[in-house]
């Protein structure tokens, strides 16, 4: 897990602005405390998907058909949840009423840390997996719903494994976490071919007015 | 027998996992297990059974996740866990006993969540009414919020008379996910439950450490039910029984006296634990006394000095008073952080106007303060009704300051002190008043001790006041407080509390009188001084204390706060310094750049121009030509901030200048909408709106639209701003345009957030969408400075 300068730029908003040397340390700051309060944890579990796009013998159907794009040619899922915990969260109820400025740093820090680990985790998944993973798909990208969380959340036993839930919102608690489905090939995976992961994800979402997506 | 019974005499042993077994009995398990209950009550019964025969001598009926939240409904709810209640009852029979199986409802309690303490109360407290006839006792486990834990457990014991067994879920740092650690868990949990401890989480060789410090802190029995190790992702769990059991010989070895299994473990495991159940007899413990006061994530044994900030008090202190009747807890957090960052061990809460209902307000105010700040509380308040309502909020064991002599006032406040397992500060007056001599402070203070333990409260949980009176007045009092307290110190194991400042009222140079009477005050014996933490002098006081008390070893912590620090001045910090001269493109620079140094210059400058002047001059159009800056985009949004930030400053230094309220340029509330947590969007406006010299009423997140267009009524607000994060959260955005428009025709609104754009902003209702903090304050300048019309959707 870290938090890459580049990626926390963008979620800045950063367009080539001119920024200084007290500026760059602030950011190295914001990183730092990130990584360090961060207590990073994942769950995960296999399911095989059926035809009809169910998580066998869980009664959960996974809608829309962006995901079920994502999902083509997949007979088996990974669901995925990680956090970087409650630490963070806690610092930035505290930041929150000292500086916005201190708050904003340290929010965007954390969103990358907990982006990274994700990467992470499904990097390790595909280690140990002889066909190719496709890339993470959360809910809220595309038209799958965010409703799908509360679902996932259960099948996970997200709050009694991760301390993570899903709020009447349907929003994770704490916020610096992730849900997502990361369909299983049949296609043999081959290190030296594997996409790049970030960018493979921006290229294959259609809100192509988002502000943090990735140009090539 | 009872639970209770049985659990006095023997090593009690548990069931193991359900979900296992339940996973591979029945096709399809799906998202709530509990439904077997009803759709599959064989298989569920087929799993008692094999616990039983594998030796347990209570089997946990299968309704841990069968809360409403979970359920989506509370019929089902009900149903679900009558049913699992009945068939655990029908297959333990008479001579095994039945735990009411409770787990966390799957929501997150505010502040990170936002399900509040009632809501998560009643939710548990329909549970126990669903699932209490037929159980003897009710277990509630994988508990990671010591919050809802605490919620839980007073429902338990409001509505039912079972014996209740608490069990929270660490991590191999050795906290829970929600950061609870087990000293702060034993500590608050202890006094609300019949038996403490750990299940989940972690293989049990992993767990002894957390166990240990259980056992050390809490005299009640204490329970153990580990995971089978870690899971992988097709669920496989890698701790063998055999070796499970090896690591039970040690828990039970070391005191425990509940032993089970959780995740990943089978009657095979059970077995083994009945084996060594029945090997030996329990282990006798004893646990010895220490006070303890402790918030969730902190806990502060009194083993020495330890400083209680008294600054959230509105007691001659004019912004405080302020704070408390505007409802501005953002003033009140600030306070919290500022008193914790200097030094302060615990903080006093107090809500003392006669304006304020401390019933109400001291829970919210507890709340606030707990939301950003770890310190252990003391309930400064006389009132039981507002002294319960503040303790009930209070996660973690608080002091109640105060009780006093006066037989009434025990019998009214030390059953709500005993029910939550507070600590109590004893005053030494009663109705005869003051007492003049030590002896009769001594005398008053031992009528406290007696009844304390009457309502079986111990003595390290008793601080006794022996009160500061003004030494202008009556010179001799202070050398009588002295010897009372120094004899209550000697010669019992109460704690000793004292506030300070109250000794120099009506001298001059008030701090050298402060912190020589502190200092003999440390010296008589006294724990806790009530004090200001932001004072140097005061801080300064207590370390050197600590150094020749001993209490410092090496004197290390005195040498590292101080080695670097010039001979610490007596007097308050004045604004800082400003390197640059005072000069109009020096404060443009400044605030552009976003430098602290903004606050000094405008200081300077402020020595030849007038407060307006400074405002209207300059720093206004530094801020516009910062925020066109950000709108071209040669500044980015970070950039924007510091520069608001800075500007506050300038501001703070025109404030100091003009009568309260004169710079006021108009009055917003703000808040993040029902349902949603995600402030940052909102607290960012209100930073740069705050900056532009605007005074914003943050209402926070999760708030609800009542809470919104009350306040929107009482203050007369002309514009209003609400922030959402996603689809989900608009429609609790949409009810609140409705309420306020109806109940609130002149006051505008200001949307904004992630999902929202022009179009959805005015389907709702809005005046204004907002796609940044910049637009605001365009928003702001032209409804309350005459600025450019900004068309409305």
């Amino acid at each position: 897990m870290r938090v890459d300068r580049d990626e926390f730029l963008r979620y800045l908003g950063w367009k080539g602005q001119e920024t200084d040397e007290a500026f760059a340390q602030k950011l190295d700051e914001a990183a730092k405390r990130a990584l360090a309060l961060s207590d990073a944890r994942s769950a995960v579990r296999r399911f095989a998907l059926t035809p009809r796009f169910e998580l066998e013998g869980t009664g959960f159907v996974l809608e829309g058909e962006d995901i079920r794009a994502h999902l083509a040619g997949c007979g088996e899922v990974y669901l995925m949840a990680a956090t970087i915990g409650a630490a963070p969260e806690r610092e930035l109820a505290k930041l929150s009423r000292t500086s916005a400025h201190a708050a904003l740093l340290f929010d965007t820090a954390c969103s990358c840390a907990v982006e990274s680990y994700c990467d992470d985790v499904c990097g390790d998944l595909q280690k140990s997996c002889p066909t190719l993973l496709t890339a993470r798909f959360s809910c809220g990208y595309g038209d799958f719903p965010l409703e799908a969380q509360r679902e996932i959340c259960a099948l996970l036993r997200t709050d009694a494994r991760l301390g993570l839930c899903c709020d009447e919102s349907f929003l994770l608690t704490p916020r610096k976490s992730v849900t997502a489905v990361i369909g299983i090939s049949s296609i043999p995976y081959a290190p030296e071919r594997a996409p790049e992961r970030c960018a493979h994800k921006c290229a294959a979402c259609k809100n192509a007015g988002c502000a943090f997506r990735k140009t090539e | 027998m009872d639970f209770r019974t049985f659990l006095q005499k023997n090593t009690v042993v548990f069931d193991g996992a359900a979900g296992t077994l339940l996973q591979q009995r029945a096709k399809n398990v799906g998202t709530l297990p509990e439904r077997l209950n009803i759709d599959a009550p064989d298989i569920v019964a087929s799993v008692h059974r094999d616990y039983l025969r594998a030796g347990a001598d209570v089997i946990s009926a299968n309704t841990f996740g069968a809360n409403e939240l979970k359920a989506g409904s509370r019929e089902l709810s009900a149903r679900l866990i009558r049913a699992g209640v009945d068939l655990a009852r029908r297959e333990a029979g008479k001579d095994k006993f039945v735990a009411l199986d409770i787990g966390p409802l799957g929501r997150l309690l505010e502040p990170m969540g936002t399900l509040t303490f009632e809501e998560a109360y009643a939710a548990f407290a329909r549970q126990i009414e669903a699932g209490k006839e037929g159980a003897d006792v009710i277990l509630f486990e994988t508990m990671a919020d010591l919050q809802e834990l605490r919620a839980a457990c007073l429902a338990a014991r409001e509505h039912s008379d079972l014996p209740v067994i608490c069990s929270m879920t660490f991590e191999e740092n050795g906290r829970t996910f929600a950061g609870v650690d087990p000293v702060c868990y034993a500590v608050t949990a202890t006094p609300l439950a019949d038996a403490v401890g750990v299940n989940c989480s972690l293989g049990p060789d992993k767990l002894l450490p957390i166990v240990r410090t259980i056992l050390e802190n809490t005299p009640k029995p204490v329970i153990v039910q580990a995971n089978a190790g870690l899971p992988d992702a097709d669920m496989h769990y890698d701790v063998s029984a055999e070796a499970f059991a090896k690591s039970y010989e040690t828990f039970l070895r070391e005191g425990v006296r509940i032993v089970g299994g959780c995740c990943g473990t089978t009657p095979a495991y059970i077995e083994k634990l009945r084996a060594l159940a029945d090997a030996a007899p329990p282990v006798p413990r004893a646990c010895p006394p220490r006070a303890c006061v402790c918030s969730a994530t902190r806990a502060v044994f009194v083993d020495g000095v330890r400083v209680i900030g008294e600054r959230i008090n509105p007691t001659g202190k004019k912004a405080m008073k302020q704070a408390l009747l505007s409802k501005d807890y953002a003033f009140v957090q600030a306070q919290a952080i500022e008193q914790a960052e200097a030094g302060a061990d615990i903080l006093d809460v107090n809500a003392g106007l006669p304006e304020l209902d401390e019933a109400d307000v001291l829970p919210r105010l507890v709340k606030e303060v707990q939301a950003v700040c770890d310190l252990p509380l003391q309930i400064d308040c006389g009132k039981p009704e507002a002294i319960e309502a503040a303790l009930r909020a209070c996660c973690g064991k608080a002091i109640v300051n105060s009780v006093n002599g006066e037989q009434k006032v025990l019998d009214a406040v030390l059953p709500i002190v005993k029910k939550y397992g507070a600590a109590v500060v004893g005053l030494t007056v009663d109705e005869r008043g003051v007492p003049k001599t030590a002896e009769d402070r001594i005398e008053i203070a031992g009528k406290i001790i007696r009844a304390c333990k009457e309502y079986g409260i111990p003595q390290q949980d008793i601080y006794i006041d022996c009160l500061t009176l003004t030494v202008s007045a009556e010179q001799r009092q202070a050398e009588e407080t002295l010897e009372a307290l120094s004899h209550i110190k000697r010669y019992s194991s109460c704690k000793t509390v004292l506030g300070v400042s109250n000794i120099s009222f009506g001298l001059p140079n008030r701090s050298a009188v402060n912190t020589a009477f502190l200092t003999a005050a440390l010296f008589a014996g006294l724990d806790c001084p009530i004090l200001n933490p932001n004072l140097p002098e005061n801080m300064a006081a207590v370390a050197a204390y600590r150094v020749l008390s001993g209490q410092d070893p090496a004197c290390a912590a005195y040498t590292e706060a101080y080695a670097n620090a010039k001979t610490v001045t007596t007097l308050s910090s004045s604004a800082p310094q400003a390197k640059e001269e005072g000069r109009e493109e020096d404060i443009f620079r400044a605030i552009r750049k976003g430098l602290h140094a903004a606050g000094g210059i405008a200081a300077k400058m402020l020595e030849s121009i007038p407060p307006l002047e400074l405002i209207d001059g300059y720093l206004i159009p530094a801020l516009n030509e910062v925020g066109d800056a950000y709108e071209k985009g040669t500044l980015f949004l970070p950039q924007l901030i510091a520069a608001a930030e800075s500007a506050k400053l300038c501001f703070d230094e025109v404030k100091k200048r003009l009568p309260a309220g004169a710079a006021e340029r108009g009055k917003i509330v703000m808040a993040t909408v029902r349902g949603d947590v995600h402030d940052i969007g909102k607290n960012i406006a209100k930073t740069v709106l705050e900056n532009y010299g605007y005074t914003v009423i943050d209402l926070g997140k999760n708030v609800p639209p009542e809470e919104i267009v009350s306040r929107c009524e009482a203050e007369d607000i002309r514009l209003c701003g609400l922030s959402a994060l996603m689809t989900t959260t608009v429609p609790a955005m949409e009810e609140t345009v409705r309420l306020l428009r109806a109940r609130c025709p002149a006051c505008r609104i200001m949307v904004g957030g992630a999902v929202l754009n022009a179009d959805y902003a005015k389907k709702i209702g809005a005046d204004w969408y907002c796609k940044d903090a910049n637009a605001d304050v365009k928003i702001a300048q032209y409804l309350f400075d005459g600025g450019e019309e900004v068309p409305t959707l």
